[in-house]
């Protein structure tokens, strides 16, 4: 492997996959440069959990390293790297439904997806934007998102993929991306339509 | 220019935002943009929707250590690397044993084969085959690493 | 001459250890019942619970956890035994058959006489199965039936 090779970025991504097929340590860690922010903020926007996604990181590259002598290359490292990262998001929320350790408070709080009662000075929308709670609320509300439409909607605001991208990743149809990510935006806006019609005050 | 494009259309808004339409359709819808403002609206609201959850992530992804996470998975690979080549070594060190040692694990292999059935895998620690009771609810889990079976029930008061 | 007295010893050794299935005398598991109350508040750590304490607090996260009680019980197949637990609560565990690498185990908790919950399940050897989610006093009761044969 060349100087110029090791070159982060110089590096196109036939010659890097072709250096991880022959086992190049170097090579591995300029992928790892290369993805895992992307792999972690995709984690990061489908489990919402950071632990979680610290340990999905672990698992992707792993996954990569361990498979990518059976990579075929016409489906393109990055498609190949998100399609790998959102499968383990999605078993990962699959084997573990709600994240285990919970405080045994009821799963479903009262009052859980309704906005908080208007009139009460701790609950007003200009007191919670005041203290940045749209950020929180927004997490909240992506949580109760189906998965199959946060991981469009995460796909598309993360790494800006677009539709026929996603659907590469995904193995759904681009109708099929079109109609998740408008889902979960209409989903989005209509629970966050109180804080987002504040906003607009100018 | 694509006339069926310059409309409120919620779906077609968000293919426009997406820029997912192709040029003629984007030129209809942005003529029909300019004297909308609930679409106005709507494509400012999928841009907030957008930043607050970027600076959410951009946020999230300032506090971690990515340095400390590469040494962790370079090392998850090492150990994978160094697992099998240690067992390979300590295979050729016994090479002295190798022909009475390949004998007997022949008989055994052999003999096992004949006797037992197929091991099976340890799986999770308790596999449930039915449960009833006079509760208000009942969860199921299994941990991911430990595979611990878990049944949590809660009496109806 | 030395290596054919290896290959005979381990042939009679592989004789004795492909025999092992069949049954010499009545298999019986041994169980264990711990009764654990897991609450939040005060930070405790009951020292009775020793090395299993680090397993709950991997799996919930509670603040406390208090041994109160533990049964340890043998059975053979078809056999019962009781084990009291907290809250004028008891635990019927019935042994129906013994596996190679599980044991089908009917578990069945009554309070104050009325049953409550009944499952059969296959517990794995030397594993066990955290039952659990009835209240008591400020937390919640938890029961660690672990069985090895």
């Amino acid at each position: 492997m060349s100087n110029k090779e090791r070159n982060i970025d110089s590096l196109d991504e036939g010659r890097l996959v072709s250096l991880l097929k022959q086992g190049y340590e170097e090579a591995f860690r300029i992928l790892l440069k290369r993805y895992e922010k992307k792999v972690f903020g995709i984690a990061y926007g489908i489990t919402l959990d950071r632990e979680e996604s610290l340990e999905i990181v672990q698992e992707v590259f792993l996954k990569v390293y361990q498979k990518i002598n059976s990579f075929r290359e016409e489906a393109g490292l990055s498609t190949w790297i998100h399609r790998i990262t959102v499968n383990q998001c999605l078993n990962w929320q699959r084997r573990w439904k709600r994240r285990f350790r919970w405080h045994h408070q009821p799963l479903e709080r009262e009052g859980a997806g309704d906005y908080p009662e208007s009139g009460t000075d701790e609950h007003c929308p200009e007191t919670l934007i005041q203290k940045k709670e749209l950020g929180k609320m927004l997490q909240e509300k992506l949580r109760e998102l189906p998965e199959e439409a946060r991981a469009v909607f995460v796909l598309k605001e993360v790494e800006g993929l677009s539709y026929h991208e996603i659907s590469r990743v995904l193995n759904i149809k681009k109708g099929t991306v079109s109609s998740r990510l408008f889902y979960a935006r209409q989903r989005l806006k209509e629970s966050l339509k109180k804080y987002l019609d504040e906003e607009e005050i100018p | 220019m694509k006339r069926e494009y310059a409309r409120c259309d919620p779906a077609i808004l968000n293919r426009f935002f997406d820029q997912e339409l192709g040029q003629e359709e984007r030129a209809a819808f942005s003529q029909h943009l300019k004297d909308c403002p609930s679409c106005q609206k709507a494509l400012r609201e999928n841009e907030h929707i957008s930043a607050v959850f970027k600076a959410g992530l951009d946020k999230e992804l300032s506090q971690i250590n990515f340095n400390a996470l590469d040494h962790k998975v370079s090392g998850l690979i090492r150990r994978k690397k160094s697992r099998w080549w240690m067992m390979l070594k300590d295979f050729f060190a016994s090479r002295k044993f190798f022909v009475p040692a390949t004998a007997a694990a022949a008989i055994l292999i052999l003999t096992f084969s004949l006797t037992r059935g197929p091991a099976s895998l340890s799986g999770p620690s308790a596999i449930i085959n039915s449960l009833t009771g006079d509760v208000s609810s009942v969860m199921i889990i299994e941990t991911p690493k430990s595979r611990q079976t878990i049944i949590w029930f809660s009496e109806i008061s | 001459m030395k290596i054919r007295k290896i290959v005979t010893a381990l042939l009679l050794v592989s004789v004795i250890w492909a025999m092992e299935g069949q049954v010499w005398a009545e298999q019986k598991i041994n169980i264990n019942v711990k009764t654990v109350l897991a609450s939040h508040g005060r930070k405790y750590s009951d020292p009775l619970l020793t090395a299993f304490i680090n397993k709950l607090k991997s799996i919930f996260r509670y603040s406390s956890y208090q041994l109160l009680s533990q049964n340890e019980m043998r059975l053979g197949i078809g056999e019962t035994r009781t084990a009291s637990l907290a809250g004028d609560r008891t635990l019927k565990i019935t042994a129906l058959g013994i596996g190679e690498t599980r044991a089908e185990l009917r578990l069945v908790i009554f309070k104050k006489r009325k049953r409550i919950f009944k499952t059969i399940i296959h517990l794995l050897n030397n594993a066990s199965i955290i039952v659990g989610g009835p209240k008591y006093k400020d937390g919640f009761l938890l029961f660690n039936i672990y069985g090895s044969f």
